[in-house]
C-alpha cells in the first residue's frame, strides 16, 4: 500500500468512525433519556393496573393512550425499541457513509451484513424461531 | 419492588464492567443471575439478557470507537460470517440434538481457552517488541484492508496491526454466529478467540471490535423476540441501564490493563462457559450431572 494510499485510509476510517459514534451516541442518549422517564414514573407512580396482559402494543392507538396517560410501560418500550434499532441503523447508515466515500468495497460487505439481518428476522417471525 | 431493581440494576453493572473488559456480551452472568437470583423464567431472562447485551455493545462499542480500539472495517467483515453463521445455525438445530452442539461447543471453548492462556506472556512481548507491526497480513486482508493500529495506554505504546488467515478467522467467525443462534450463547467469547488466536489481531483490538460487532447479532434476536413479544420492559429497563453503566466504566479501564490481565480474566470465563457448555452436553445427552452445573 502506497504512502498516499494509507493516508486516504486514515481519513476513511476517521470519517467512519465518527459516522459511528455519532449514531451509537444518539442512540444510547435517547434509550437511557425514555428509560429513566419510565422508571422514575414507575416508582412514583407504582406499577399502574391497568396494565396489559402480554408484552407488547396491539396497536398504535393503544400505544399512544398509554403514551399520554404517562404510563411507564410507554416509555421503557420506547426506549427498548431505540436501544433495539440502533445497532441495525448503525450497518444501514455505515452503507451511506462508505458510498460517499466511495468504498464500494465496504458498500458491499455492508449491504450484505443489513440483508442478512432483514433475512434473519423475516425467518425468525415467520417460523418463531431464534435466528440471531 | 424498588429493591429487585436495584439488585438486578447492581448484577447488571458487575455484568456490564466484565465484558467490556473482554469483549463479550455479559449474558453468561446475567441469564444465571436473572434465572437463580430473581426466579425469572429461562425465556424471560434469555429475552432480557439480549437486549441487554446490545446496550452494552453500544456503551463499550462508544467508548472504544472513540479510543480508536475498535477497527470498524474488520468488524463489518466479520460481520458477514456471523450474521449468517446464526442464519445457518438455525436450520442445523432443526437436524442435531442439542446435546451434541453443546458438548461441540464446549470442547471448542475449552480449546481456544487454553490457546488464549497459553499466548497470555507473548501477547505482552509481542506488543513490547513490535512484532504485530512487522506482520504483513494475508491477500484477502490486504484486499479487504483489514489492518489498523490503537494506543496501547499500558505499553504506551502505538500498536500498528495485519490481520492474517482472514478465511480460516471467518470460518470461526461463522461458528459463533451458529453458537449464538443456537445456543443462546453471545458469540463474543469465541470472535475475541478467533481473532486474537487465529487472526493475529492484539488482545484490545480484538476485545474493541468483538464488542462492537455483538450489537448486531444481539440486534437480529431481539427483534424477533420483540415481534414475538417476549420482551418483559420492567425488567430489560434496569438491567440495560445497569449495564450500559458497567460497560462505560470497563472500557475506560480496559487499555490501561497490561493485555495478560485481560487475557486471564479472558480464560477464566471461557473455561466456566466450556465447563457448563460441556456439563449442560452430558446432562442432556446421556442423563450424567456434572457437579456445578447452573
Amino acid at each position: 500500500m502506497s504512502n498516499k494510499e494509507k493516508v486516504t485510509l486514515k481519513s476513511e476510517t476517521q470519517f467512519i468512525n465518527r459516522v459511528v459514534a455519532i449514531i451509537l451516541a444518539t442512540g444510547m442518549f435517547t434509550t437511557v433519556g425514555f428509560y429513566l422517564i419510565g422508571l422514575i414514573l414507575l416508582f412514583v407512580k407504582g406499577r399502574p393496573i391497568p396494565d396489559l396482559a402480554g408484552q407488547y402494543f396491539h396497536s398504535f392507538g393503544e400505544f399512544f393512550s398509554y403514551l399520554v396517560t404517562l404510563h411507564p410501560r410507554a416509555f421503557l418500550y420506547l426506549g427498548t425499541v431505540c436501544l433495539i434499532l440502533t445497532p441495525v441503523s448503525r450497518v444501514f447508515i455505515s452503507i451511506i457513509a462508505f458510498w460517499r466515500e466511495k468504498d464500494f468495497k465496504y458498500v458491499g460487505v455492508t449491504v450484505i451484513v443489513f440483508l442478512v439481518i432483514v433475512i434473519s428476522v423475516i425467518i425468525g417471525s415467520v417460523f418463531k424461531i431464534n435466528v440471531g | 419492588m424498588f429493591t429487585t431493581f436495584l439488585l438486578m440494576f447492581l448484577v447488571a453493572i458487575f455484568a456490564g464492567f466484565f465484558g467490556a473488559l473482554v469483549g463479550i456480551g455479559g449474558g453468561i452472568v446475567i441469564v444465571p443471575a436473572l434465572t437463580l437470583l430473581f426466579h425469572l423464567p429461562i425465556h424471560t431472562a434469555i429475552a432480557a439478557s439480549i437486549v441487554s447485551v446490545i446496550a452494552t455493545s453500544i456503551a463499550g462499542a462508544l467508548s472504544y470507537v472513540d479510543q480508536q480500539i475498535t477497527n470498524v472495517r474488520l468488524g463489518m467483515f466479520l460481520e458477514i460470517s456471523t450474521t449468517a453463521g446464526a442464519l445457518v445455525g438455525a436450520f442445523i438445530g432443526v437436524l442435531m440434538h442439542g446435546w451434541t452442539l453443546s458438548l461441540i461447543f464446549g470442547s471448542l471453548i475449552f480449546y481456544m481457552a487454553i490457546v488464549s492462556y497459553r499466548t497470555r506472556k507473548t501477547e505482552d512481548r509481542l506488543i513490547e517488541s513490535g512484532g504485530y507491526t512487522s506482520s504483513g497480513g494475508d491477500k484477502l486482508s490486504r484486499i479487504m484492508m483489514l489492518e489498523g493500529s490503537y494506543h496501547d495506554e499500558a505499553a504506551d505504546k502505538e500498536i500498528e496491526y495485519h490481520a492474517t488467515k482472514t478465511v480460516e478467522g471467518s470460518l470461526i467467525s461463522s461458528i459463533a454466529g451458529v453458537g449464538s443462534g443456537l445456543l443462546g450463547i453471545g458469540g463474543g467469547v469465541i470472535k475475541v478467540a478467533a481473532m486474537n488466536s487465529m487472526m493475529g489481531i492484539p488482545m484490545k483490538a480484538a476485545v474493541g471490535t468483538s464488542k462492537f460487532m455483538i450489537g448486531v447479532t444481539a440486534a437480529t434476536s431481539a427483534v424477533v423476540y420483540f415481534i414475538a413479544g417476549g420482551i418483559d420492559v420492567y425488567i430489560v429497563a434496569p438491567v440495560a441501564l445497569g449495564t450500559m453503566l458497567g460497560a462505560t466504566a470497563g472500557s475506560m479501564v480496559m487499555n490501561k490493563l497490561h493485555s495478560r490481565v485481560i487475557k486471564t480474566v479472558f480464560f477464566l470465563i471461557m473455561v466456566y462457559l466450556g465447563y457448563q457448555m460441556i456439563a449442560k452436553g452430558l446432562l442432556t445427552g446421556f442423563n450424567f450431572k456434572l457437579p456445578g452445573l447452573l
